[in-house]
């Protein structure tokens, strides 16, 4: 009885965790439905500088989808910038998929010379921090006269090697015995490819695709370095310039970025948690 | 297994759910943006020209004749008849109207017999005319016979104690050179020498006696000429006008003559010369018309100013000193200063001649002559008793440098002549106390009696001067011509007025009582009325058609400042059918009673538009060429009535490039109803303005230019 | 002979084609990143205006630049400090929700969602929290504490730390739980049967066990804590307080001021020591 009791008892740190950690969500899902006076009541303190504390109510005390008419129907900027997050990460996943996936294939399924190498290059480049190539990939794109255009920031995103890694692990996981058998069975090294290697590590790459498609989503610096135009700027550039006396638009908005976000994580969280928990795979 | 599969349901619905979102965020990506578009303003643009501002310049007035005629007729007519109306064209003689011949005969035998009894008052006149005439030559006869007698008999008296002067000398100088030669033998030579002192002594005395006799006789000719002056002054202040003219010729004339001070009086006075010359004129023309009709012109307060120019001129020309033994000079100087004087018209020679008998006297009271002029028609306001005497003393004050001076100069003659004179006496008894007692008894009386004799050729001397200076001007006066009363030409003016009348109604009896027009024309009015008798005033109104016809119209205050005179306009009949082009303005004036009204006329020429149609005329004025004008609809007025444009810009926006409209404060240099010239700088020629929009559209706003 | 020379002959074929399916990738990887990056090292010996040969001069300035020293002296901190707390949290929190019996997988969603939440959508939370009049200091004053200048302090490095660990926990406790599954039961039973107890078992099986794991999990970690930037600048901007100034902020700052050859000077140090942590990493792990 004890046992199990103790067994309930962890459950409430945990809940408490999850709450603390739910919190900002819910705190940015709440904003949406208040109205503008009832945020400047909470917020001003924070934003405009004003006396006293902010304050928050998870549940509005007045709720309204004035925000999110306002911002779906009167903000045609909003939607600008939303189609040009969802072509920049959607160009990034296909990219990646044409070119990660075979790249993948290759590391994990073939032997070479200079295999070893390439591994260790391209964890090494993975863990590189964006501001170390920021530079050098600055001068490329200004030699290739790709600067303030999507492709700016979609072309080295799609040779970024994190999602190649992932793959990797996954295609690592298939039996050499089935490509054996098919390589027996007269198949080439592409039909092999193909019709094995694509579809038992399909999970792989859509684990890789939604985790590519998160952080592509989540994208700023790279926008921010290579693209002035502001029409061609994504969601997640707009979205701290938003002040006070727009707040509840600001809300709104975050909350609108949010949503794709989420439902893609909850749609292939499974795949997601394969994803990673390939990475921890043993080599 | 079975697990997997809730899973893979689960996740489809996701996937289904994802979908769904994104389509939803299509639709309302496309719902915005068309709501957002019809937020947007449509605006139309335009690009600033280089052009010229126009200011047109219309307005619609009348054609008016340039010439009125009247048409006139004796008064009293009655008339019987009119031929035209108002508004008719008339040719030179046609007939106009016509009057009862009837009336005009009864008309002409009145006027008939008037004239009768005019000419027999003319006669009367004329005869009392010639009778005063023969008294005044008889009069001035008299006095220079009066003259001649006194002066005569003075120099007579004269002559005689001169003579026994002489002779007392004489016998004191015999008596002296018998002492001398007694004396010469004791004493030795200084008889001669004793004589001859005493001669000098005596020459001395007799030449400062001359001098006293003269100053004398100066000062008693200064006295007159002073109540000469007076009289004179008093005169002209009683016809103030005159004295106007008189100063003006004289100033325009004489001045050749004129002493230095007199011409500088004369310049003082031009500038008043010209109204007393101009009014003297009037008077002379109604005078000689109407005889009597005289005004009294206002040209009192300059009477003063006129005074004192002829006193000057009267002063610098009666300069020459009278001598004692030149008197007879005297009358002559004065009566050139007079006639100097007089030169004006002869009615002023008429009244002062009209007072001789006040001249007589000196001291001649001006109350009577005011009363005299006061039967004259000529004066109807008389100078005030106060004024006159005002006059007199200003006169006399200008003489009293001069008196005085002659006065000082008699006393000091009289003076050194006395002092002489006591030089003499002294020297005498000094020789008296030296010679013996009975001699001295004798020579003291030649001595008084010598001085006697002077003493009575001192007082003969004055006497002669004396009478030469009255009877002189009695002559003086006898001499100044009568008026030639005016009441006789009077008469005979009316005579000749009354002549003129009948000879009018002669004519239009002639004409058996029609009155016809002399020249073409257009009735624009008529006063007359058929059966009623015609006034002294115009009968007939006409526009002179041959001395061509006017547009006149009225302008605001805004239009005139675009047009000037001398611009060439077009001006278009009211129906459009006729048109003239590049007629000059003639003048632009003010209304006198709008101040935002002008009235604008153009000469028209002939055979083009008649009298009383409406006319347009139409004038554009062309400014210079600016570089920047916009369209007028392009311009507005901020809150605090600055004009501004807004121009186009292009901004980057997160929808991307977009438009939007920028205010720009501009300075307007000029502008009419359609355009505005902006001043340089402020916007370039490349800018695109909004000149219209769907929407109101502010600084800032997103606009979308329309194709 | 011949089947060998066969089999020589399959083995140079199948080296070509896994070098056909690698080279797209590689040849992109190569052009935007390995030559750009070649000839920034070539840079990092050049002056940025004259592209003058200067020899070691950009590293000695970088080494002497005091910003650079204090920016890669919080960044190590920060890996120094983030990196065990969050390897250790997750490893606790993967062990507890392995045990629980339900709501595992709706507990591990929970958890995950920090790592799909946009940077972007929650700055105004963070704002919100860590202001000096914000929620967290109105939170502290009503238990009667005193305010803190979250961003304006000390304070500033604890927030970052908070945001990482938020932003990770889920995705280091996925990874380990991946690692606890790739232990068989039988050994604990193994184990228990010989009479050890849950700490026992987990001190002598789980963590050995998991310690080849432990590379991955650090270096994903070290990965991830580059994008803590992200956050960082979206709260705090350019210039943050001095103790949450990571190198990010200092390659940046350099970068809008084109002083090009520090930051090829300071991208090369960064690189060689990514490169040798990864390679110690390695080692250590291999030496296992």
């Amino acid at each position: 009885m004890v046992k199990k009791f103790v067994r309930e008892i962890t459950y409430l740190p945990l809940i408490l965790l999850a709450g603390i950690i739910c919190f900002p969500v819910l705190f940015a899902a709440s904003g949406v439905f208040m109205q503008q006076w009832e945020l400047e009541r909470n917020l001003a303190p924070v934003l405009a500088g004003a006396e006293g504390m902010a304050g928050w109510s998870v549940l509005p005390h007045a709720p309204t989808l004035r925000s999110l008419v306002e911002l779906l129907l009167d903000s045609p900027q909003f939607f600008v910038m939303f189609w040009n997050s969802l072509k920049i990460s959607l160009c990034i996943l296909a990219g990646q998929t044409m070119f990660g996936v075979p790249s993948a294939w290759a590391l994990a399924r073939f032997r070479f010379p200079g295999r070893k190498a390439v591994l260790l290059l391209y964890i090494v480049l993975m863990l590189m921090p964006f501001q170390v190539l920021m530079l050098p990939q600055y001068l490329v794109l200004d030699r290739f006269r790709l600067l303030d255009t999507h492709a700016a920031v979609i072309l080295p995103a799609v040779f970024s090697t994190f999602p190649v890694f992932i793959m990797y692990r996954f295609f690592c996981g298939i039996p050499e015995s089935i490509l054996e058998a098919a390589r027996i069975d007269g198949a080439g090294h592409l039909q092999v490819f193909l019709w094995i290697g694509i579809p038992l590590g399909s999970a792989g790459i859509v684990s890789s695709g939604i985790l590519g498609f998160l952080e592509s989503w989540n994208l700023i610096e790279q926008p921010m370095t290579f693209l002035k135009t502001k029409s061609l700027w994504p969601l997640s550039l707009f979205l701290p310039e938003i002040g006070l006396e727009e707040a509840g638009l600001g809300f709104a908005a975050a909350f609108m970025m949010l949503v794709p976000a989420l439902l893609l994580f909850l749609s292939g969280r499974e795949y997601l948690e394969q994803g990673i928990a390939a990475a921890a795979l043993k080599e | 297994m079975a697990e997997e599969g809730t899973g893979e349901m689960k996740n489809g619905k996701l996937v289904r759910v994802t979908a769904m979102f994104f389509a939803l965020m299509l639709c309302f990506t496309i719902l915005s943006r068309a709501a957002d578009q019809m937020s947007v303003a449509v605006v139309q643009t335009e690009r600033p020209q280089n052009r010229m501002i126009e200011h047109a310049v219309r307005t619609s007035g009348k054609i008016v004749q340039n010439q009125e005629l009247a048409v006139t007729t004796l008064p009293d007519q009655r008339v019987t008849a009119i031929y035209v109306r108002e508004g008719q064209r008339v040719a030179k003689g046609d007939l106009l109207f016509e009057v009862d011949t009837g009336l005009l005969d009864e008309k002409i035998l009145d006027q008939q017999l008037e004239m009768e009894k005019q000419e027999l008052q003319v006669k009367d006149a004329k005869s009392q005319k010639e009778v005063s005439a023969q008294q005044r030559a008889n009069s001035q006869a008299q006095a220079s016979e009066q003259y001649s007698l006194s002066t005569g008999r003075a120099g007579v008296q004269l002559a005689r104690a001169k003579q026994q002067l002489d002779e007392a000398k004489e016998k004191l100088k015999k008596f002296r050179e018998s002492v001398d030669e007694g004396k010469a033998g004791l004493s030795g030579g200084t008889g001669t020498a004793d004589s001859d002192v005493e001669a000098a002594l005596l020459q001395a005395l007799e030449d400062k006696t001359n001098a006293y006799v003269a100053a004398q006789g100066e000062l008693r000719t200064l006295e007159w000429e002073i109540e000469n002056a007076v009289f004179t002054a008093k005169q002209n202040a009683a016809a103030g006008t005159l004295s106007g003219t008189i100063a003006g010729e004289l100033s325009g004339s004489v001045s050749g003559n004129m002493s230095g001070a007199a011409s500088g009086a004369s310049l003082a006075a031009e500038d008043r010369v010209y109204t007393g010359a101009a009014d003297a004129e009037d008077m002379d023309e109604v005078s000689v018309e109407t005889g009597a009709e005289n005004e009294a012109v206002s040209i009192e307060p300059l009477a003063d100013d006129d005074e004192e120019i002829v006193l000057d001129m009267s002063s610098a020309d009666a300069e020459p000193p009278v001598d004692a033994e030149s008197g007879e000079n005297m009358p002559g100087t004065d009566d050139a200063s007079i006639t100097v004087d007089m030169e004006a018209p002869e009615i002023v020679p008429d009244r002062t001649g009209a007072d001789s008998r006040a001249l007589d006297d000196p001291d001649a009271d001006i109350g009577d002559m005011i009363i005299e002029d006061g039967g004259d028609p000529i004066l109807p306001q008389p100078p005030t008793q106060e004024q006159l005497s005002q006059i007199e003393q200003t006169v006399r004050k200008s003489y009293s440098q001069r008196l005085a001076e002659a006065e000082q100069k008699v006393s000091s003659a009289q003076a050194e002549k006395e002092t002489a004179e006591a030089a003499l006496v002294q020297y005498q008894q000094e020789q008296l106390a030296a010679e013996s007692s009975e001699k001295a008894a004798s020579a003291q009386q030649l001595t008084a009696d010598v001085r006697a004799a002077q003493q009575a050729y001192e007082d003969a001397a004055i006497a002669v001067n004396e009478a030469a200076v009255t009877s002189g001007r009695a002559v003086a006066i006898a001499n100044i011509d009568e008026p030639s009363n005016s009441s006789d030409r009077m008469n005979e003016i009316t005579y000749e007025q009354m002549e003129l009348t009948l000879e009018k109604l002669e004519g239009l009896k002639k004409a058996k009582g029609k009155v016809c027009a002399e020249a073409d024309g257009l009735i624009t009015k008529i006063n007359i009325m058929t059966g009623e008798k015609t006034t002294d005033t115009t009968a007939l109104l006409m526009a002179d058609l041959s001395k061509g016809y006017q547009f006149t119209a009225d302008i605001t205050k805004d239009q005139q400042k675009y047009i000037g005179t001398g611009d060439l306009v077009r001006l278009t009949s009211g129906d459009g059918k006729q048109k003239l082009e590049d007629l000059p303005v003639e003048s632009i004036t003010a209304d006198e009673n709008n101040g935002e009204l002008y009235h604008v006329t153009v000469q028209i020429p002939e055979d083009t538009f008649e009298p009383g149609m409406n006319v347009n005329l139409d004038f554009v004025r062309k400014s210079e060429t600016y570089p920047v004008t916009v369209p007028l609809s392009a311009l507005h007025l901020d809150e605090r009535q600055q004009p501004y444009v807004l121009i186009l810009e292009e901004y980057g926006s997160i929808m991307g490039a977009e438009q939007r409209a920028r205010k720009v404060s501009v300075t307007v240099l000029e502008q009419n109803e359609s355009y505005a010239a902006i001043a340089e700088g402020a916007i370039g020629s490349e800018q695109e303005l909004i000149v219209q929009s769907d929407k109101a559209v502010d600084n800032g706003s997103r606009v979308r230019v329309a194709h | 002979m011949q089947r060998r020379a066969r089999k020589e002959k399959s083995k140079r074929r199948r080296e070509l084609a896994g070098i056909l399916f690698l080279l797209p990738g590689f040849a992109g990887v190569v052009c935007f990143t390995l030559l750009p990056f070649a000839e920034v090292v070539r840079r990092s010996f050049q002056s940025a205006v004259t592209a003058k040969w200067v020899g070691w001069k950009n590293y000695e300035t970088v080494f002497a630049n005091t910003a650079f020293r204090m920016a890669a002296m919080n960044t190590l901190r920060f890996t120094g400090v983030c990196i065990p707390i969050l390897v250790t949290l997750s490893l606790t929190l993967a062990v507890v929700l392995q045990k629980l019996r339900s709501g595992k997988n709706f507990l591990k969603s929970v958890f995950l969602i920090p790592m799909a939440v946009p940077a972007a959508s929650v700055v105004l939370v963070w704002k919100t929290l860590f202001h000096s009049n914000g929620l967290l200091n109105g939170l502290l004053m009503k238990l009667g504490g005193e305010k803190i200048g979250w961003m304006t302090s000390g304070a500033a490095f604890s927030v970052l730390v908070v945001s990482y660990l938020w932003k990770n926990l889920g995705y280091d406790m996925i990874l380990w739980m991946a690692g606890l599954s790739g232990i068989s039961e039988d050994i604990y039973e193994a184990a228990r049967v010989d009479g050890a107890g849950e700490w026992k078992c987990f001190t002598r099986i789980t963590v050995p066990n998991l310690l080849p794991s432990l590379y991955t999990i650090t270096v994903l970690s070290f990965l991830n804590s580059f994008k803590v930037f992200r956050e960082a600048w979206l709260v705090a901007g350019d210039y943050p307080h001095q103790s949450m100034y990571l190198l990010q902020h200092l390659y940046n700052n350099w970068f809008r001021d084109l002083a090009f050859d520090k930051i090829a000077a300071a991208a090369v140090v960064n690189a060689l020591v990514v490169l040798a942590l990864i390679l110690v990493l390695r080692r250590s792990w291999e030496r296992e």
